[in-house]
């Protein structure tokens, strides 16, 4: 992410299976062609989105890495990511936790299987639901905003501001606010799904009043909480986090010098992120239950 | 004999889209105290030199050493300590826009530096008293005033012990009258403190004043910074 100052040199060589060497238009590529340039093109854009994720990973345990000035930023980004998103997040957890918890308990008594609540619960919020639920909510909350905000400091030039101060924009910039975002991210979804398992539970006992609740309910949930499905569980939480927010903060770094390409950057951060967080999720589902 | 704080040897530049301006055979040193001030057309395109001098901008041909080492052999850790030393007014865009301006200024400060905030925050006091401000103002830059900008961006340049100060074009925005007699005292200090300082300015009353002590003046002819003549301060007075 340092800059050396040399200018960027495009990969893709001047003279090339898609152009002429001659005089008059350039032959149209041919389907196959475009598939496969469109194919290795994502791999690249993938494997970069990798290397910086990684290059985040590597750097966050050295003290070097945080000096007060990056550690406010972080401290801001939590704020704004995990606490700001706390209200709707509530929200969605009481009523879809809610439902969920209550639904699944019912069904399950009624076809005798009281026994295996806790582990289709577990199986269902912790496993999946929960830590997919909290990634799209911080996404649509905070995603956008990282590539807008970096989006607009690169178009002013603020990141060039920041090398010529010799603040490492990977540092200063994209560290903290990724740390930030996966850190909203586990901790939402701990407080998230606690909400959602007591709001059920809540609602359990108000719908059957009189009766007592002899389903052990917290017991069979503990039970169910596995090593593996803790793992599984955080997961999902860290890797779809790591990831999208990384790519927003490509994508915000990403443009040139018109004001017109931020709104453009936040557009693609957000679909490539949602798309990288269905994906990456399914991947690490799959593995889980394999 | 130690080596000169900044050097450009035979570099060349080509205009880029930041810097619309070509510049060849560009060859300068500055040794520690030393002051060049480089006169350029009031209208004139951004100059790649600022950036040059700072590793921002790699030379086509040529050059750019700060404290005897080029730019482009050193590694990033390097690269961003070194620039930590250099104190800068900048041309194009000076403020973080989602930072209030007393913490744009004290940035680089607290990013590099282990000092307590507080003395840093009292550095930074005296020298905007020094330009005349009461206080670092903790507003966003759009409700500052032109001048009190320009007086924040000495301040930030100025702060600490920079070995090197880029200035360009620090008095612009009629800031002249006001700041005029701060810089002179911040530029001593600095300059007794083993700085070298490079600045551009398309101002009469700055390039006509000696109170400056340039020790090397320039300007720019037909893409090229060339030694330029002492200004002959008395030639009204003969009249």
């Amino acid at each position: 992410m340092e800059s050396t100052g040399a200018p960027r040199q495009s990969p893709r060589p001047a003279t090339g299976p898609g152009t002429r060497a001659g005089p008059g238009p350039a032959a149209r590529p041919g389907l196959a062609e475009r598939v496969g340039a469109g194919f290795w093109g994502g791999l690249e854009g993938l494997a970069y989105v990798v290397a910086v994720a990684y290059a985040v990973v590597r750097i966050l345990p050295l003290p070097s890495t945080w000096p007060r000035t990056t550690r406010n930023v972080l401290l801001r980004q939590v704020y704004f990511t995990g606490v700001g998103a706390l209200r709707v997040g509530f929200l969605v957890a009481a009523l879809l936790g809610g439902a969920i918890v209550f639904q699944v308990t019912l069904w399950m008594r009624g076809i005798g299987q009281e026994a295996l609540v806790g582990s289709v619960l577990v199986g269902l919020l912790v496993q999946a639901l929960m830590p997919i639920l909290v990634n799209v909510v911080v996404l649509v909350r905070s995603g956008s905003a990282v590539v807008t905000e970096l989006a607009t400091m690169k178009v002013q030039g603020e990141v060039h501001l920041l090398e010529g101060q010799g603040i490492d924009p990977l540092r200063y910039l994209v560290l903290p606010r990724v740390v930030g975002l996966v850190t909203s991210v586990v901790c939402l979804t701990v407080l998230l799904t606690a909400t959602a398992f007591l709001t059920g539970y809540l609602v359990l006992v108000a719908s059957r009043p009189g009766e007592v609740i002899s389903l052990d309910f917290a017991e069979r949930v503990f039970a169910a909480l596995s090593p593996r499905a803790v793992l599984v569980s955080f997961a999902l939480m860290v890797v779809p986090a790591l990831l999208t927010g990384t790519i927003c903060c490509l994508e915000g770094l990403g443009v040139g010098r018109a004001p017109t390409e931020v709104p453009q950057a936040a557009t693609r951060g957000l679909a490539r992120s949602i798309s990288a967080l269905l994906l990456s999720s399914a991947l690490l589902s799959l593995l889980g239950w394999l | 004999m130690s080596d000169p704080v900044l050097a450009f040897e035979r570099a060349a530049f080509a205009g880029e889209a930041d810097h619309d301006c070509e510049l060849v055979d560009v060859d300068l040193a500055l040794a520690a105290g030393e002051l060049a001030l480089l006169r350029v057309p009031s209208r004139s395109s951004r100059l790649p030199l600022a950036d040059a001098a700072q590793g921002l901008v790699r030379p086509r041909a040529g050059r750019v050493l700060f404290e005897g080492r080029p730019w482009h052999e050193r590694r990033p850790s390097e690269t961003i300590a070194a620039r930590a030393r250099i104190g800068r007014v900048y041309e194009g865009a000076e403020w973080v826009s989602n930072l209030d301006l007393d913490e744009n200024v004290i940035l680089p400060a607290c990013h590099h530096t282990r000092r307590g905030e507080e003395e840093i925050v009292a550095e930074a006091l005296a020298l905007a008293r020094s330009f005349q401000l009461e206080e670092l103002p903790a507003v966003r830059r759009p409700l500052a005033s032109r001048v009190d900008l320009r007086a924040l961006a000495l301040v930030r340049a100025l702060l600490g012990a920079p070995r090197l100060l880029l200035l360009e074009r620090p008095l612009r925005d009629g800031a002249h009258a006001l700041l005029a007699a701060g810089l002179a005292e911040g530029l001593r200090r600095a300059r007794e403190g083993g700085a070298a300082v490079l600045w551009t300015t398309d101002s009469s009353a700055v390039w006509q004043d000696p109170a400056w002590e340039p020790t090397l003046r320039l300007a720019l002819r037909d893409d090229r910074v060339v030694p330029a003549e002492q200004p002959d301060v008395h030639a009204r007075d003969r009249r």
